[in-house]
């Protein structure tokens, strides 16, 4: 009881932290890790009462960049020892078309988990979930060899943006139908607090190289660019141009000024979770779910900006300046300004986008999970796992390759190695144990940050230095599994 | 399983191995990102880019409020170059009738006079940067405006009219028309008169204006042939106003006119440009046909250019260059002199780093552009015209390869 005092005091203490959970990749076969349920709803974890709330710190950060790494960008420079360098050459080797910079944070209010009869259990939680997406182009570092390509390819400058922050309320089911297939579902209400979405945000930049050519540039915009917040903004003047941002804080120092919005937006959507589960001879577990399928509709400040347009710039007509410079622009403008403010002006009127204050919806990033788990023996299995994130109709696949075993009640032990972000070098690890009511758990998909944290190896430094993802979750869960702590609920 | 405490404690005792081997990190250092330096990046391409695209009439090139030379264009289009010199010739009347006694009063006679002299040299900028050959004009003309104040002259004469070349080699024409002027019959007014003095007049004016010159002057003279009344009182000082206004309609014939300046230009010695290749598309609506080249050349010891360092149109393979230089043709006119075809060139010129380092090495300082000019079918003696809607297509553009690094950016 006096550990349980103390577990108790730090709780508390540390419920002025957020709470947050894992939507590891490795967590997905650690079947006595509730956080398991939020990839795939037909998971059930074999506890009766599952509790997460804020007052039980978690820890989580997800940050993934699928374009270089460190051994990629610095390398040592030649002739001067102890002494590194950026190395161009290296990252544009590293760099793919698009590169991907992503971000996840979810928060959990309360999320609670209660397994009744006939193998059903019910779920309900509510988190904030908030996520980056952001894709840039090679073309970047492309640049540094100029814009002259003597085959006419163009510089493409495409990037993705997007950033969603909501909170979801679900009520959650699982039910296992037979002793080999499981069933889940969640039905989410979601409340939108901001987004930018910027499905196409892309400039071509075309040199004519032909030999007949005259070196012409060509400028190709597609631009889809959609933003809403419940924080009232603006970025146009009365006219509709394009002004500066204003942004209206007073909901930020003072919510209580509308509660109502603050606390229930009316950027409403729904979403729902699928999975389902099912056991071959007792053997091979074939599991398959689809998350976070669904849609916001926004619908406080919103802003959709469009804008298409082509620029063929072919050099100055210089014939507006030679002898009208002081007709035109009177008698103090120099021809620098002059030359500027037309460039200005003309860009201005060529790229002008559309804005419209109208209402818009957006999709999640669904993530679609498939996976295989063989039965090796009694207490060690092999996973396989899929996993699809789409982001603006992009798919961003990873493949995660694990061994794990699952014993007693809570106890979950799984080590992993994922191709994901574009490589091959991510070796991950998950512990989760049951004290009493109280499970921890410290989950990673790569290694290498809290690897290198603690241990001052050259390895370390190594792994450190080839990694692109930085991972980790750390947490308490309130369980009760077995018939010690049963409160007698259920039977 | 049959012993997981025992497999438990195993794996939880090599994950606490791994996390805490070696030592426990004490600061976020990583030797990579300690020592880097970003001093030395190094870069290395080629950029391209459109410089120049324009259309051009000759108007842009002339000032508009420059009374010494100023561009019109007529009701028919054509250009006409025109030039004008304020008080040219400013006689008095003690100067006219030196005989008589001043002031003088109304009604005495006034005895038959001359006055006659030589204006000063003016210089004639439509010609400014012309340095030999011969330019025809069609219909050129000659207008004298007079303000006259003084009562009782009655003619005006333009005795010789005289170009001058850059050696001051003069050619003269000499005339012997005379023209009448008004006179005015009230004291402190004038009566204002203008000749015409064109190819009607002087036929062979347009032969007279053909050799380019560079300065212009006049041999004037005024007066009356008879005795005169002087209807008002005067004093001496009533004097004659006169401006000359030349008019050159651009209905002409060029025969090797060749025209040259020379600027001056410094070069840095900048090695991130390895080299430069710079292209130039001229589409030529002027019936003028021209083979340009460019010299560097160092500076002489009283600041004049040089010796001839480099040329720019030296690659002879290419198509529009001669041992000359750049050859741009005319475009086609039709019998009236208008342009009914338009020529176009184009021209590829490379400088790399050994050029430029020769003309630094040299003191490379001025540029001179000399370019030889004929009109359309100038040999059979066709006269072309310059319209106001000729326009001369201009595309430069360059590509520079660079090779640089952060050091010297």
């Amino acid at each position: 009881m006096k550990i349980f005092k103390h577990i108790i005091i730090v709780s508390i203490f540390t419920a002025l932290y957020s709470s947050g959970f894992s939507q590891r990749l490795n967590s997905y076969w650690m079947q006595h890790l509730p956080q398991s349920t939020y990839l795939n709803p037909a998971k059930q974890t074999g506890c009766k009462i599952f509790i997460d709330i804020p007052v039980l710190p978690n820890f989580d950060i997800n940050l993934n960049h699928s374009g270089f790494n460190i051994n990629d960008a610095i390398k040592p420079r030649p002739y001067m020892p102890d002494s590194f360098m950026i190395d161009l050459d290296g990252i544009e080797t590293a760099l793919k078309t698009g590169n991907d910079i992503n971000l996840e944070t979810e928060f959990s209010i309360l999320n609670i988990g209660v397994t009744l009869k006939n193998d059903m259990n019910i779920s309900f939680g509510i988190n904030y979930k908030m996520s980056e997406y952001f894709q840039y182009p090679k073309a970047l570092i492309e640049l540094r060899r100029g814009n002259y390509r003597p085959n006419g390819t163009p510089l493409s400058f495409a990037f993705k943006q997007n950033f969603d922050f909501y909170r979801e309320i679900y009520v959650g089911i699982s039910k296992k139908i037979n002793p080999e297939l499981s069933v889940g579902a969640k039905l989410k209400y979601l409340s939108g607090y901001a987004n930018i979405k910027a499905s196409k945000m892309s400039v071509d930049w075309y040199t004519n190289t032909a030999d007949d050519g005259m070196y012409e540039w060509t400028f190709n915009s597609d631009f889809n660019i959609k933003a809403a917040s419940i924080i009232p903004w603006n970025f146009t003047d009365s006219a509709g141009q394009i002004n500066g941002v204003e942004v209206d804080t007073t909901l930020i120092s003072n919510p209580t000024s509308d509660l109502s919005s603050f606390i229930f937006p009316k950027n409403t959507g729904l979403g729902v979770d699928l999975g389902i589960e099912y056991n071959l001879a007792d053997r091979l577990l074939l599991s398959a779910s689809l998350i976070d399928f669904g849609f916001i509709s926004w619908k406080t400040s919103p802003t959709v900006m469009t804008q298409q347009a082509t620029f063929k710039f072919s050099g100055l007509d210089i014939a507006k300046y030679i002898g009208n410079l002081n007709d035109t622009t009177g008698a103090n403008a120099s021809l620098g300004d002059k030359i500027k403010n037309d460039i200005i002006d003309t860009l201005t009127n060529v790229f002008n986008p559309d804005i419209a204050k109208t209402s818009y919806k957006t999709s999640l990033n669904s993530k679609i999970y498939l996976g295989a788990d063989l039965k090796i023996t009694n207490w060690l299995d092999a996973g396989f796992l899929y996993r699809g994130i789409f982001f603006n109709k992009n798919l961003l696949s990873s493949y995660t390759f694990s061994a794990n075993t699952n014993f007693f009640k809570a106890w979950s032990y799984s080590v992993s190695y994922s191709i994901m972000n574009a490589s091959a070098n991510n070796i991950g690890m998950g512990l989760a144990y049951k004290i009493g009511p109280w499970q921890m758990y410290l989950i990673t998909d790569n290694i290498a940050v809290p690897f290198w944290t603690v241990n001052g190896s050259a390895f370390a430094d190594n792994m450190l230095k080839n990694t692109k993802s930085v991972n980790f979750s750390f947490g308490f869960n309130f369980l009760i599994c077995g018939n010690k702590y049963d409160i007698g609920l259920m039977e | 399983m049959k012993n997981p405490k025992t497999f438990f404690r195993s794996v939880a005792l090599l994950f606490v191995i791994i996390l805490v081997a070696n030592s426990c990190r004490k600061n976020f250092s990583l030797t990579e990102i300690d020592n880097l330096t970003t001093d030395s990046l190094h870069l290395e391409g080629s950029f391209a880019a459109p410089i120049v695209d324009t259309k051009l009439t000759l108007i842009n090139f002339l000032p508009k409020k420059d009374s010494s030379l100023w561009a019109e264009v007529d009701e028919n289009n054509l250009i006409h170059l025109r030039m004008y010199y304020k008080d040219m010739f400013n006689p008095t009347m003690n100067q006219i009738y030196p005989g008589v006694s001043y002031p003088a009063v109304a009604g005495i006679p006034i005895p038959p006079d001359t006055f006659a002299v030589q204006t000063d040299t003016s210089k004639m900028k439509v010609y400014d940067k012309l340095l030999s050959g011969k330019l025809f004009f069609q219909n050129p003309s000659i207008t004298f405006h007079i303000d006259n104040y003084i009562p009782i002259v009655t003619f005006f004469k333009m005795d010789t009219l005289t170009f001058l070349d850059a050696d001051n080699v003069a050619l003269t024409h000499t005339s012997s028309d005379e023209f009448t002027i008004a006179a005015p019959s009230v004291a402190g007014t004038f009566e204002h008169t203008d000749i015409v003095i064109d190819t009607a007049a002087v036929p062979i004016l347009a032969q007279v204006f053909a050799p380019v010159p560079k300065y212009i002057s006049f041999y004037l003279s005024s007066g009356s042939h008879t005795s005169q009344t002087l209807p008002f009182n005067v004093t001496g000082d009533e004097q004659m106003k006169v401006d000359v206004d030349i008019d050159l309609p651009l209905d002409a014939r060029l025969d090797t006119v060749i025209m040259a300046d020379t600027m001056n230009f410094s070069i840095t010695n900048d090695t991130r440009v390895k080299s430069a290749t710079l292209k130039i598309k001229f589409d030529n609506g002027f019936p003028i046909d021209g083979i340009t080249q460019m010299y560097f050349t160092d500076t002489t010891a009283t600041g004049e250019a040089g010796n001839i360092i480099d040329s720019v149109f030296t690659d002879t393979n290419h198509i529009n260059i001669t041992e000359e230089g750049w050859h741009l043709e005319s475009a086609e006119t039709d019998a009236q002199g208008i342009v009914t075809v338009p020529h176009e060139s184009d021209i590829l010129i490379f400088i790399d780093q050994t050029r430029i380092q020769n003309l630094i090495q040299r003191h490379a300082t001025k540029l001179i552009i000399v370019a030889k000019l004929n009109s359309y079918n100038s040999v059979s003696g066709q006269f072309i015209k310059i319209l106001g809607y000729y326009t001369m297509g201009v595309q430069i553009a360059v590509k520079l390869d660079f090779e640089t690094s952060t050091n010297n950016i």
